[in-house]
């Protein structure tokens, strides 16, 4: 692999990725700032005056969960550069071109861990500044915690690069989006459906329950939030592991589907 | 330069498709020549252009490029060759600037002096967006990123189509100096048969899959010629001397494939020298043999 072949690829992604990240990550620190400012208002305005006991932690739960969500999804979402390079004719005209596949793939590969680096660091800056507000200290779980999310959202992406690199014309990339998009659905209900079977007793207790809703917390079953704790302790050690993994994984994949000749 | 006799050698090449192949196509390219690979829409040039690029996988056959196999040794190859498609494959959102810098990464020969001469030249813009160009300057475009990395072969498809003459007298004007050292080829596909005639120095005639015929453009426009007749003398006439004719209402045009030979067989007759268009419509209905 020449270096110089890599940087030219890598630079094709990022300009054709740039619109794309600026506004996704634009808006991933606009939530961030939404959750700032609700903290702010627990803290020091209406929220504060409104005397809600759980409010400050509350805010603090649903950002220190969703932001991490949004960040992940900001990383490894939205890799449509393929489809781009399709529809300009790209996609073919690369295949007279010097570069080898393992190049393409490894410019793709470098590039998702870029935006997955921007993406933890928003993240680790919104649980600073969050716990700070809150009084409340680092969660020493968080960056394997995040890591873990990442390892999930990164199906999708493998699942994209496994699905939509072999496409090289229009015809071609519509089925396999089409593929993708039906992954993506069954592997979603299969999920889903493990979860309502795990857990509907367990949410069918808190529908006959009357007691009034004062948090979050009282939404969610405590037997779906354990769980999920004790998933995330047992996976922390694999984490990082298991997005190196994916990572090398997503350059294999990519390299094998961008080898493939159009029929 | 390394040494090689032909830039392209395909030998029996055969790609199947539903309801259409690519039987048996074989033809080289000499080094330091340009080869007119001309057909009706359809006939397969894409096909074949696409086969020896390696942008589609082939069922039997040979490619060389270059003196080397075209995948044994496609990185070398690709380096020293350069495609022109009929449509810019370059995203709209980039700038020439841009593109040319992705180049220089991917080209060990680019040349930005070389480049920005092209541009200059042309008269194309570095920092304007590819999507507001011109169809003539997108080709233009193309043909600068081409001849900026020392390319020893061009590999054009239906580069031409769609152009006015201006641009297309001026691109043709490029590729004869691209050729003056005979250190450089050129494969060019298309329909254009008037700027085949200007330029070729051989051309390869593609119907249906087929090759119908091949050889240097002077000895095919040379040895071919329509013999010009009434009916009535047309029955007269062996079928065999003819590739094709054409029955009109003042009388009957044939394809002669030997115009010497037919013009001592026949004295007197009328035989016109014939174009690279007449001699491919009619090689084109060889099979009905009469025609109107």
């Amino acid at each position: 692999m020449r270096l110089s072949r890599i940087h030219a690829l890598f630079l094709k992604e990022l300009r054709l990725s740039k619109k794309y990240m600026i506004i996704s990550y634009l808006a991933l620190w606009g939530a961030i700032l939404i959750g700032w400012l609700f903290m702010l208002s627990c803290l020091y305005g209406n929220l504060h005056r409104a005397g809600l006991q759980d409010v400050k932690t509350d805010v603090y739960n649903i950002f220190r969960l969703t932001i991490p969500y949004a960040g992940c999804s900001v990383a490894l979402g939205g890799l449509g550069v393929h489809s781009a390079d399709v529809n300009a004719g790209w996609a073919r005209y690369s295949v007279c071109l010097p570069s080898r596949p393992s190049e393409a793939a490894a410019a793709k590969v470098i590039l998702t861990v870029i935006r997955i680096v921007m993406c933890i660091i928003a993240c680790t800056v919104d649980q600073l500044v969050l716990g700070a507000m809150c009084g409340k200290s680092f969660p020493s779980g968080f960056f394997t915690s995040l890591i873990s999310l990442t390892d999930v959202v990164m199906i999708i992406a493998l699942a994209e690069a496994f699905f939509c690199l072999r496409a090289r014309t229009a015809p071609e990339l519509k089925k396999a989006t089409a593929q993708n998009a039906a992954f993506g659905f069954i592997l979603g209900l299969m999920i889903l459906l493990a979860i309502m079977k795990r857990y509907t007793s367990a949410f069918r207790e808190m529908a006959g329950d009357e007691t009034e809703i004062q948090s979050m917390s009282d939404m969610i079953p405590a037997q779906l939030t354990g769980d999920l704790s004790a998933l995330l302790n047992k996976t922390a050690p694999f984490a990082l592991p298991v997005l190196i993994l994916e990572l090398v994984l997503l350059f294999f994949i990519s390299e094998k589907q961008l080898k493939a000749r159009e029929k | 330069m390394s040494e090689y006799t032909n830039a392209i050698e395909i030998q029996g090449l055969t790609k199947k498709y539903d309801g259409f192949t690519l039987d048996d196509i074989s033809f080289n390219v000499p080094k330091g020549s340009i080869m007119g690979f001309v057909g009706q829409n359809g006939a397969g040039k894409t096909t074949t252009i696409r086969s020896i690029l390696n942008i589609i996988g082939i069922d039997e056959g040979k490619i060389s490029l270059l003196g080397m196999d075209h995948i044994q040794h496609e990185e070398e190859i690709k380096e020293r060759i350069a495609v022109v498609f009929d449509e810019m494959p370059f995203h709209d959102i980039f700038t020439a600037k841009e593109m040319a810098r992705i180049f220089r990464g991917l080209y060990q020969k680019w040349s930005d002096e070389t480049f920005g001469q092209f541009m200059e030249r042309f008269q194309l813009p570095m920092n304007k967006k590819l999507g507001k160009f011109s169809k003539g300057m997108k080709m233009k475009l193309q043909i600068a990123f081409a001849l900026s990395h020392d390319a020893e072969l061009l590999i054009m498809d239906e580069a031409t189509t769609g152009l006015d003459p201006v641009v297309r007298s001026e691109i043709l004007d490029i590729f004869l100096e691209f050729l003056q050292d005979e250190e450089h080829s050129i494969l060019m596909s298309s329909h254009i048969t008037s700027d085949l005639e200007k330029i070729a120095d051989s051309v390869t005639f593609i119907d249906r899959g087929r090759i119908l015929i091949s050889g240097y453009k002077d000895e095919i426009l040379e040895s071919h010629g329509i013999l010009k007749c009434s009916k009535r003398d047309y029955k007269d006439l062996e079928p065999e001397d003819f590739i094709s004719t054409r029955l009109t209402d003042f009388g009957a045009e044939a394809l002669v494939s030997d115009r010497a030979a037919v013009a001592r067989k026949y004295s007197g007759a009328v035989i016109d020298p014939a174009s690279l268009d007449e001699i491919l419509v009619y090689y084109v209905n060889k099979g009905k043999k009469e025609w109107s």
